[in-house]
């Protein structure tokens, strides 16, 4: 997986240091953004891959019914795909878990240039709709340890028992577009 | 065979130890009117995600796990039909009631009345799929499953009887009914561990 500034695999160490904040089971969708952390966090602990989001949602809340603290990992349009899930199940029902999302944005290179047309949309629409759906949402930040956002995360789903989300933009996390 | 007498089959052959998951509408009414137990999961609204949820808790409780499913939700998101059917060693019994109706209260058919749940099931990779008509045999097959349950089983009961207007039970909390649930399935895990 591509680089933060500082060098660091991003796929690597984000992955560890959920799993030492005790995050699991990880369930995804198909996401090319986040295939490298699907793909090390699936060698590391396993990840269920699921068709479609609002199924991984479900079956992350079963999880979190058992006492887990689930981790999704979706692309952002999976989360309109999702809405009714966490409006209707996530939320009324106060499930503490976690939605790893991606951000599709364009480089400073090439602004605007390779993203289609539902990026520019999705984009838009992430943080308010998981604002307006209650969801904390977190952007992971290039310029902070990953175990210290981590941390922030773990007290907001595992402590205060709230869904959150952690929203990786393509440009800052270095991923392939 | 009507709902009513099927959820009451279903009551009757779990016991506390396996997690039920109700679907919405109608069932999840009935179910608590019939017998409300903690380990009911009664589902409000989601409609399609009661086969998803009974997957999230199987797979971490590993306890055979009961959903029961409606036809017109199923078929609506039938996902969670080819993710349990690739879990070849999920204890999971999938009910279907089918009552030919497209949800609860309505008089419409289903739009998608002639898709085969079944064939569904089995291409999926349920390893044992079974219909009936019949109270008795639903509940002898709801029994067997039940007591080899290693891997998904899915069981549909053609409803052919109205049910009895049921009184609404009163509304509750999601988040109390989920944490009441999900002290349940605690007690349940400490009590295996005290074992």
């Amino acid at each position: 997986m591509p680089t933060f500034t500082q060098g660091i695999d991003v796929a690597n160490e984000l992955s560890k240091e959920l799993i030492a904040a005790d995050f699991g089971p990880f369930y995804a969708t198909p996401c090319g953004i986040l295939s490298p952390l699907h793909r090390t966090l699936d060698e590391l602990v396993g990840v269920l891959t699921v068709a479609r989001e609002d199924n991984a949602v479900g079956i992350a809340v079963g999880a979190s019914l058992t006492g887990r603290n689930p981790v999704v990992l979706m692309e952002n349009a999976g989360l309109g795909l999702s809405l009714s899930a966490i409006a209707s199940l996530v939320v009324p029902y106060k499930i503490p878990m976690l939605f790893v999302v991606d951000v599709r944005v364009a480089t400073d290179e090439q602004p605007g240039a390779a993203l289609p047309g539902e990026s520019v949309i999705l984009r838009k629409l992430t943080v308010p709709l998981l604002v307006g759906l209650g969801v904390e949402t977190f952007e992971l930040e290039p310029d902070t340890p990953l175990a210290e956002q981590v941390n922030l995360i773990r007290e907001s789903v595992q402590d205060q028992r709230r869904p959150a989300a952690l929203l990786i933009a393509s440009d800052t996390s270095g991923l392939p577009r | 065979m009507n709902k009513t007498a099927a959820i009451q089959a279903i009551i009757s052959a779990t016991s506390t130890a396996q997690p039920v998951v109700f679907t919405t509408d109608s069932t999840c009414r009935i179910a608590q009117v019939v017998e409300d137990r903690p380990n009911h999961f009664y589902l409000t609204a989601s409609t399609g995600l009661a086969g998803s949820l009974g997957i999230g808790i199987a797979l971490e409780t590993r306890r055979p796990t009961v959903i029961v499913d409606s036809y017109s939700n199923l078929v609506r998101n039938p996902v969670g039909l080819i993710t349990a059917g690739t879990l070849v060693d999920l204890p999971l019994i999938h009910i279907v009631l089918d009552d030919g109706l497209y949800g609860s209260g309505h008089t419409s058919p289903p739009p998608s009345d002639r898709a085969d749940v079944l064939a569904l099931a089995r291409a999926s990779g349920y390893t044992d799929v079974s219909t009936t008509t019949q109270l008795d045999k639903f509940t002898t097959l709801l029994r067997g499953g039940l007591a080899k349950c290693h891997s998904p089983v899915l069981v549909r009961a053609v409803l052919t009887h109205p049910d009895s207007p049921m009184p609404y039970p009163s509304d509750s909390d999601p988040a109390i009914h989920a944490t009441r649930f999900h002290a349940h399935l605690s007690i349940l895990d400490d009590d295996a561990r005290a074992a």
